[in-house]
Parts: structure tokens; sequence; C-alpha cells
């Protein structure tokens, strides 16, 4: 059987997605029989090889981001968008809640560490973008894998589909749905709409490991994010962050989450809790129809 | 005629890094600089969040040691509250970071250092990978891949996922271990303490086999924690020697502030920190594996204490070459440390959090600790439990300054009269390797390292071209 060329790609992010192709550990070396991977990761080498499969993990936050990604597309015959900064802006996003100026400035002169600050300048390193945006805000993809980082699992899944020449498929349902903890006041009408809830599990005298978390008056992402993750953290027993990013049906992670806990009786409360923008938005505002602070204003 | 090199991208930190190398009119180096060009912003876009959210956000700042990143935040948390957590929950932390320690030591060791010296520094780049060396030495790539393994395997069975952990939580941690799961890695680590001593025995050969001097050879003073004398990989004090070895400063991290400073430079996202009492740029100090092995008097396991005398007359280590045998001493320690945690019952304890409640005035709290690539500090100030202002040092800055000097000296002691092959260019970036700068693990990982030499007249014109892709 001919291998199928495959680059990888970093534009920013954390090399978590990375790690998490490596993490196949033995796995990997039969993948390999099968793929031939020409370039990994690639950077913003002006040279991209053609090839059949383009994975870009990352978002897009500089200039160089963007021609990496311009230049893979040129290249490649498939687009994956690889992890959820790729696929939403992930994490890196956040800062899209600021004015590029302001982050500048507390990097490079407000840090208390720093001495004699200046914001760095050179025809040496990338302009930063204004916005961080998503690959798909750049290029064209062709399939969309999430995850912070994906799963081992997952990713031989989607590159297994790929070597069978079928569509890859993503789990389309909500985390509550493959999440195991039990519901027992869930959808009990209550009048106690706004509770006076925890906000942290540290705040708990117990975190119970078996009973869902909204139950326990934490804020649990999992009725706005897509499963596929294993459920990871709610098996570390802690609450579910959303880094899975929206379910196909939810455009805005943020929005749909505090429509689940409206209709969600006990756990209504929550819906005010300090940093739902933080938390809502936190692997996916780029990507979100909520204005971004625009420059300038 | 003037001429510049650009070798980009040679390796990376959390992005993209390069490196440009100024010659003058006979073709000798006049100038030469690392240049990290990436930046993300942490700093301030941390502003506004919960406290009790940053030690899974700032987990995002590296894939590759994320456990630091969270185990740092939750000290800065639980240091902001004023808790003191439960024996169980910090040997808990320490057993995930010694998971952390065999993951991230035996990927740059194996997955990207060794091929320079397995396959030879000036071999097929094509070859010059790890896949290079599955084909010559299969069984060996195999116990790698195993090493490995078995780091991410304690990760996830404490830490809840192998990247990006989740259950350090401020007041401890938010599950206990259990007593399978204790058993299984007590018995996978016992394998672990074997490959990782042969991981020593390959790093001694290429040690003895190789010039010292080859990748630099810096004179610098040194800073990282120490715990009664003892290599510390979790808690202590932050000790800083001069390059002859004198103790310049031993402080409780704490109080970083008063020590160290960060320098901004025009031509680089990654500050350079420095001594503060020396100023910039004399003040520039080492971290990471050299620098911990010199700052500690001794190490507390038995194999690594072993291989650490072996060395101690040696001390304080200045070459570069000197950083991938210290890389697996620490990798032995950290896998014996792994075996006295899982071998001690309190680790199955149940006891592992105390309740911690909201601190609603103004709070300030900082953690540090010895990340795979050096002293890590997450430094949050909170108002009404919200992140009022954040800074954070990250393990690779420290070391900043030292790689872009050590590219300059290798860059001088190789290239003459112009002639550059990419034999060179490699010995360039295995300077930069010995620093194990977080993306270079990556880059090397699953494949070969692109990099593209551009060879340019001062007006700009090009001249030349290699790649090599």
């Amino acid at each position: 059987m001919k291998k199928i060329k495959v680059a990888t790609g970093i534009l920013q992010g954390c090399f978590g997605c990375h790690i998490a192709i490596l993490d196949l550990h033995e796995e990997l070396l039969d993948i390999l029989s099968s793929i031939e991977i020409i370039r990994s990761p690639i950077n913003d080498i002006k040279d991209v090889p053609e090839n059949d499969l383009g994975i870009l993990d990352g978002c897009v936050s500089n200039t160089d981001n963007e021609k990496v990604a311009k230049r893979f597309r040129e290249r490649s015959k498939k687009i994956v968008a690889f992890g959820t900064c790729a696929c939403f802006g992930g994490v890196p996003g956040l800062r899209n809640l600021f004015k590029l100026q302001d982050v500048l400035n507390r990097g490079y002169i407000e840090t208390e560490s720093t001495v004699g600050g200046k914001i760095p300048s050179s025809d040496e390193i990338p302009d930063l973008l204004p916005h961080v945006k998503s690959l798909e805000q750049v290029i064209d993809v062709d399939y969309r894998l999430p995850g912070c980082p994906p799963t081992p699992y997952r990713i031989k899944e989607f590159l297994t589909s790929i070597l069978n020449g079928k569509e890859p498929v993503l789990p389309k349902k909500n985390l509550c749905h493959e999440c195991t903890r039990q519901h027992k006041e869930m959808y009990i009408p209550k009048r106690e709409f706004i509770s006076d809830s925890v906000h942290s599990i540290m705040e708990l005298e117990h975190i119970d490991d078996k009973l869902c978390f909204l139950e326990q008056g934490v804020l649990c992402m999992g009725p706005a994010t897509r499963e596929g993750c294993d459920s990871r953290c709610l098996k570390g027993n802690t609450p579910c962050r959303g880094c899975m990013g929206p379910t196909d049906d939810a455009m805005e992670q943020g929005a749909k989450i505090i429509n689940a806990l409206a209709s969600i009786l006990p756990a209504g409360g929550l819906m005010f809790l300090e940093d739902i923008v933080g938390v809502g938005y936190r692997y996916a505002l780029p990507s979100s129809i909520i204005p971004y602070l625009k420059e300038g204003k | 005629m003037n001429k510049k090199i650009t070798i980009e991208p040679v390796t990376k930190l959390e992005g993209h890094g390069k490196v440009t190398i100024n010659l003058d009119d006979k073709g000798e180096v006049s100038d030469a600089h690392f240049h990290v060009t990436e930046f993300r912003g942490f700093e301030k876009f941390c502003e506004g969040r919960m406290l009790w959210d940053m030690p899974v956000i700032t987990t995002r700042i590296c894939g590759i040691c994320p456990v630091s990143h969270h185990l740092a935040s939750a000290k800065a948390c639980d240091d902001l509250l004023g808790v003191e957590i439960p024996p169980a929950a910090k040997k808990l932390r320490e057993l995930m970071h010694m998971g952390q320690f065999i993951h991230s030591h035996s990927l740059h060791f194996f997955f990207l250092a060794a091929p320079d010296f397995v396959m030879g520094y000036n071999s097929d780049p094509l070859k010059r990978s790890v896949i290079g060396i599955l084909e010559k030495d299969p069984e060996l790539a195999k116990k790698a891949i195993k090493l490995r393994k078995i780091g991410q395997t304690i990760i996830d069975k404490v830490g809840g996922r192998p990247i990006h952990p989740v259950t350090a939580i401020p007041g401890g941690m938010s599950k206990p271990l259990s007593h399978e799961d204790r058993f299984d890695l007590r018995n996978l680590i016992k394998e672990a303490i074997s490959l990782s001593s042969l991981s020593v025995e390959i790093a001694e050969k290429i040690l003895e086999s190789s010039t010292l001097s080859d990748l630099g050879d810096l004179k610098t003073a040194h800073m990282g924690l120490v715990k009664s004398g003892n290599l510390e990989l979790y808690d202590g004090t932050l000790k800083m020697i001069d390059e002859k070895g004198k103790t310049l400063e031993e402080f409780n991290p704490k109080n970083y502030l008063k020590y160290i400073g960060e320098h901004v430079e025009d031509s680089s996202w990654l500050k350079f920190p420095f001594y503060k009492k020396k100023g910039w740029p004399d003040g520039s100090y080492r971290v990471a594996p050299i620098s911990r092995l010199n700052v500690a008097d001794n190490i507390a396991t038995p194999l690594a204490s072993a291989k650490f005398k072996s060395i101690a007359n040696s001390k304080p280590l200045q070459a570069n070459m000197y950083y991938h045998y210290a890389r697996t001493i620490e990798l032995l320690y950290a896998a014996e440390r792994a075996f006295e945690l899982l071998s001690d019952d309190e680790i199955v304890s149940k006891d592992v959090r105390i309740k911690v409640d909201k601190k609603e005035d103004a709070g300030e709290g900082i953690g540090v600790i010895e990340a795979p690539r050096g002293t890590l500090i997450h430094h949050y100030w909170t108002e009404d439990s919200k992140i009022a202002k954040a800074n954070i040092i990250v393990a690779t800055a420290h070391n900043n300054r030292a790689i872009d000097l050590s590219v300059g000296e290798v860059a001088r002691a190789f290239i003459h009269k112009g002639e550059v092959t990419e034999g060179i260019l490699n010995k360039i970036e295995m300077a930069i390797r010995c620093y194990d700068p977080c993306l270079s693990c990556s880059t090397h990982a699953i494949g070969k390292m692109p990099l593209i030499l551009d060879i340019r007249a001062h007006d700009g014109k090009n001249l030349k071209l290699i790649k090599r892709d």
C-alpha cells in the first residue's frame, strides 16, 4: 500500500497536541507503517512540501502563523484543524478580551520583575495580530479534531478513518451524555433559583466523585461541551472546563452554558458566576460571535 | 562584503525561534543571536480569571511540561490562601512531578539529543531523528518509548490526564491514589529505574567520546532549588552560585523579586532574567540540569547519588556538553524518588485536601518549582478571588542569554572564511538543544528538523540558499 504523505505543523500553541500524537506510544509505530511523515512540525519555513494530509495545531496569533497556515493550504490536499486552538482559538484566544497594546505593556513593561522594560520590536521577530484567530478564520479546513489536546484514542481513530478512505466522524452529543456521574435533583423545580452555591470545588466539604458537579453547586461545562474526551477531568474529580469546544449545534459555547444553567433549576445561580466569560468562552472566544474589544475603543 | 546568515527555524520555546549570524568581510562571525519569535500574553489575559482556575489555565502555557505549571500555580494558590496542604497531597504532587521529569527528560534525551550522537552530527539529516534510531537500533527506540510512557502513565494516574492534568487544586488534591494504581505504578517504576540507568550509561559514553568544549563552554553563575543541600525539584530554597562555585545567595523563593530582574531586548519576545545585584548583563546565570547539580551538595537517592559523586570533582559544570549527562542523572533521580514515594503507605491516604474558603480581600501568592527546563515562578495578586495581576517567569527564560552566547561561541568556532555546511549548522542547533528549550522537543519528535540557511549580503541581496527539509 502506498503510504500517505503527512506534514504536521504548529502555529501558536503549547505543543500538547503533538505530544498527544507521541502518547500513542507503541501504537505510533503501527501508524508509521501506513503514513510517511515528511515534515513535522512545520514552522515558518517557506517551503512546505506537497502532501496528502496537512495537520496543523495551534491558533493564529502573529504574521508568521498566518503565512505558515496559508502555505500549508497551498501544499496540502487536505487540512486538519488539529486540537482546540486550531478549531476554535483555544486558551490563547483569551487575549482577545484585551487590547494588544495593553497585553504588550503588561508583558514587557509593567510586570514586577521587568527592569527598564520596552516593547520588543525588530525585523527578526514577527508582528502580533490585533486578535487571535482560529485556523478556520484564516484558511479553509477539511477536517476538525478538537480537544486540548485530543486523546490519543481519537487521534488514532481519526487517522485510521482517513487511511481507509472514510470521512472521520466526531462524537456529536454533549459531555453529559458520556459522563457517568449521577443526577438526583437536577430537574426538580425549586424556588431557590438563585442559589448560594459555591464557586469552586476547593470550597466543598467533600468532593463527591459520583455525583454531578452541577448538583454539588459547582459550575461544570459538560452541558455545553462536545463529548469524546473520555471524561478525563471528571474522572480526575474536577469539573469540565470545556476544552473540547462546543457541539455542532451550539455555535456559542458560552451562550449554551448560560442557556443550560437557566433550564437546570438548582444550578441556575451558577450563571451569575463572576467570570462567566473566562469559563464559558475559555476555549472558543476567537470563533464566537460576541464582539471582542476593538483596537482604539 | 558583510553577510547575514539566518537559521530559521532552529529551535523553539513554545513557539518559533531563529538564529541570525552576521559575517564580516573576511567571512568570520561578527555577531550571532538567538531570537524567540512568539508571545501569547498569559500575564495579561489571566487578569479577571478566578484564582482557582489558574492551575488549569496555566497548564496551557506548555504541553510538554504542563505538570510544572499546574503545580507552580497550585502552590501559588495555596500560598495566597494561606493553606498548608496535607502531607499525602504534597507527596502525590511530587509523584506527579517525578512522572513529568521522566516523560520530559526521556523525550529530550532519546527523541531529540541522542540522534545527533547515535547517528552522528553530520550524518544524513533524514536519518538523524528518532526514526533513524528506530531503524538502526529498534530495541533502544522501543525502550525510549517505554520509559516516556511510564512517565506519562504516572501523570495520568495521579493528575487525571497525561497532558494538562487537573487534580492539584487549592488546598491539596481532588482525588487520592487508588491501591490498584499504586500497585501498578510501583511495578512500572522499577522498570523505569533500570531504563534510566541505561540512559545514564549512554549519556556517559557520549560525554566520554565528545570534546567537552564542542557545544560551547560558558563560564556563568547558576541557580536552582535545594533542600538540606540536596537536589530538589518540588520545594526548597533557591540557591545561586557564581562561576567558580561560590555561593552568592540562598533565599526563600518567595523573595525572588529582590534577587531576580528581567531585561528586555528588541529582537526577542523572550525576556532575559538576571541577578539584580550584578545587573544586566553581568548578572546572567543559568538554570536546569547542570545548574541544579552545581548548586546541590548531593542527591538523596542511592543510584543517582553515585553518579553525581562521579562528576563532583568537575563542579561547577560549565560546558554545555554536560547538560545531557546531568539530565540523565536527574532522570534516574526522578525514577528513584517516584519509587520511594510509591513505597510510602501515605501515598494512598484519603486525606489529600483541606477545605478552603474564598479570600475576598486582596491577596498575593507565589509558587516556585523546578520544571524540567529550570526554575519556574508563578506570582499572583487577587481582588475578591479574581486575578488582579500575574507575573510568570518560565524556565527557559533564565537560559535565554546563555543560549544566545552559546550560539555565538559555536558559530565563531566553526564558521570561517564564510564556509558553512549543514553539519556546522547542526552543531549550532546542538548547542541550543543542550538547553532543551521547549519546542526543540517537538521539533525532533517525529521526523526531522527543517532548516533553511539564507546567506545574504548586507544590502539584503540573496547570495546563497542552503536548505534541509
